[in-house]
């Protein structure tokens, strides 16, 4: 699919609306401890919709402005969202079709590889932020908001694409 | 096929784009992409500090619904740490006599105590589990550069990684990304303290074999020469020692000595590697509001 001005339009605004949410709420309700990433989330629903170019980009220019908040390396969530876009993008076609809860599981299981991927890029350029211990929990914590935070956040996704224009490889 | 291709053909282009910019935020000390930072740092700031202002009382209640156990166990520890603290205070006054005879013994300037200080509210917790850093209030304009310690009553807990023109982020001691100098009070030996991550002690690296090394032992910052820490500032104690034979030297595992959860205020040493002499300011009134009075020197 191409991106028409309105889909590009809506997706910057809900991007932008949930970044916001992000930094500003997000961090105050932690799950033991841990914070739940609704960008990375957002992102894999989006992804769901696009095709992996387009998913990869979109990934890209999130983690972009993720990476301008963050203490972390400049391009390091950018790298990562542009994989979890693309990955998410490839696999579309196996759960466009499917109900929501497959969708919210497929949405966790994504979540928690492109938190984890995260952490191993860190630990390949000698930034080792967790333990694999706390890892493991980020993980599960990601996987476990997922569920609901794909329930809650599917009727922005459903603004952004109204008709259901999945195309495979574009 | 070809779009296939041509995918990732873009995904190659994207990746090896971030690659670059993490390659250059890496090497650069400032440049465009801190000032980037810098401006949404200033940009937020104010969202940050309001959202703070609501959210955080719904956010401890929060907590306390979703970690009352957690919660439970740190009262019981801080319990046991009060009690733990009333028996050693008489303690405390002979490690500073010391600490200050050792100083004085290397030949020390006990610089710490002339060095002025900023006092800073931390007005937001990190937004990524990933992330290291504080936020505070204070800024270019409070006289913060990037470098400068910062420490509570009880000791180091990082350094400015960050500074815009209101705000500033802390870099704890935590991090990865953190080294600093340090000193071994008991034996003078110095080495090289690390972050390692969240909830983890700091590493010390570079100390001899045959230095002697006892848990418990006091470890400051060394303070050498164009380090941006000066010396005496109290970094943690040792709790674990494990020689290596093979590279002559000794892992040394320390505990900070601050506690860096829940850190509401802290002081920012006005401390300029490269100034000859440290920024030495004028005593504040004992009475005066700590945020007020933006300098704050120790005796």
């Amino acid at each position: 699919m191409t991106f028409a001005g309105r889909e590009t339009s809506r997706l910057i605004a809900i991007f932008l609306t949930i970044f916001l949410v992000q930094i500003a709420i997000v961090p105050h309700f932690r799950l033991s401890g841990y914070i739940v990433d609704l960008p990375l989330i957002l992102l894999i629903l989006v992804s769901l919709h696009l095709n992996p170019q387009n998913g990869a980009l979109v990934g890209f220019l999130t983690g972009l402005l993720v990476d301008l908040v963050l203490h972390t390396p400049f391009g390091m969530t950018a790298l990562t969202f542009s994989l979890a876009g693309y990955g998410t993008s490839s696999v579309a076609s196996q759960v466009a079709e499917r109900n929501l809860f497959v969708r919210s599981l497929t949405v966790a299981l994504l979540s928690a590889t492109a938190t984890s991927l995260f952490a191993c890029i860190g630990a390949l350029i000698g930034l080792e932020y967790v333990t694999r211990r706390e890892l493991g929990a980020i993980a599960l914590v990601t996987a476990i908001a997922a569920v609901p935070s794909t329930i809650l956040l599917s009727p922005l996704v459903r603004w952004v694409f109204p008709m259901e224009t999945v195309q495979i490889n574009g | 096929m070809n779009k296939i291709r041509s995918s990732r053909f873009r995904l190659a282009l994207l990746v090896l784009t971030s690659l670059i910019l993490i390659t250059v935020d890496l090497r650069s000390d400032g440049g465009v992409i801190d000032t980037a930072r810098g401006v949404v740092l200033d940009a937020l700031g104010p969202l940050r500090s309001s959202s703070a202002s609501i959210f955080e009382p719904i956010g401890g209640a929060w907590e306390a619904v979703t970690s009352y156990d957690e919660l439970e166990a740190r009262n019981a520890l801080l319990r046991a740490k009060v009690a733990e603290l009333q028996n050693s205070v008489l303690e405390v006054g002979e490690i500073e006599r010391e600490r200050k005879a050792l100083l004085a013994l290397l030949g020390a300037r006990d610089r710490v105590a002339q060095v002025g200080r900023r006092t800073a509210r931390v007005i937001d917790a990190p937004i990524s589990n990933y992330q290291r850093t504080l936020e505070l209030d204070k800024g270019s304009r409070d006289g913060l550069v990037v470098g400068m310690p910062v420490e509570t009553g009880a000791g180091v807990i990082g350094r400015i990684s960050a500074v815009s023109v209101t705000r500033s982020q802390v870099e704890l001691l935590t991090d990865p990304n953190f080294d600093v100098g340090v000193r071994m009070v008991r034996s003078g030996d110095d080495g090289i303290a690390s972050g390692r991550g969240q909830n983890r002690e700091l590493e010390v690296s570079f100390i001899e074999l045959d230095t002697v090394v006892i848990p418990g032992e006091t470890v400051v910052t060394s303070g050498f020469q164009g380090s941006s820490f000066p010396e005496g500032l109290l970094i943690g104690t040792v709790v674990d020692v494990v020689p290596n034979a093979v590279q002559g030297t000794q892992r040394i595992t320390i505990h900070p000595a601050a506690d860096l959860d829940r850190l509401r205020w802290v002081q920012v040493l006005l401390f300029y590697p490269e100034a000859p002499e440290p920024v030495i300011v004028d005593r504040v009134p004992e009475n005066q509001d700590p945020d007020a009075s933006p300098e704050e020197p120790t005796s």
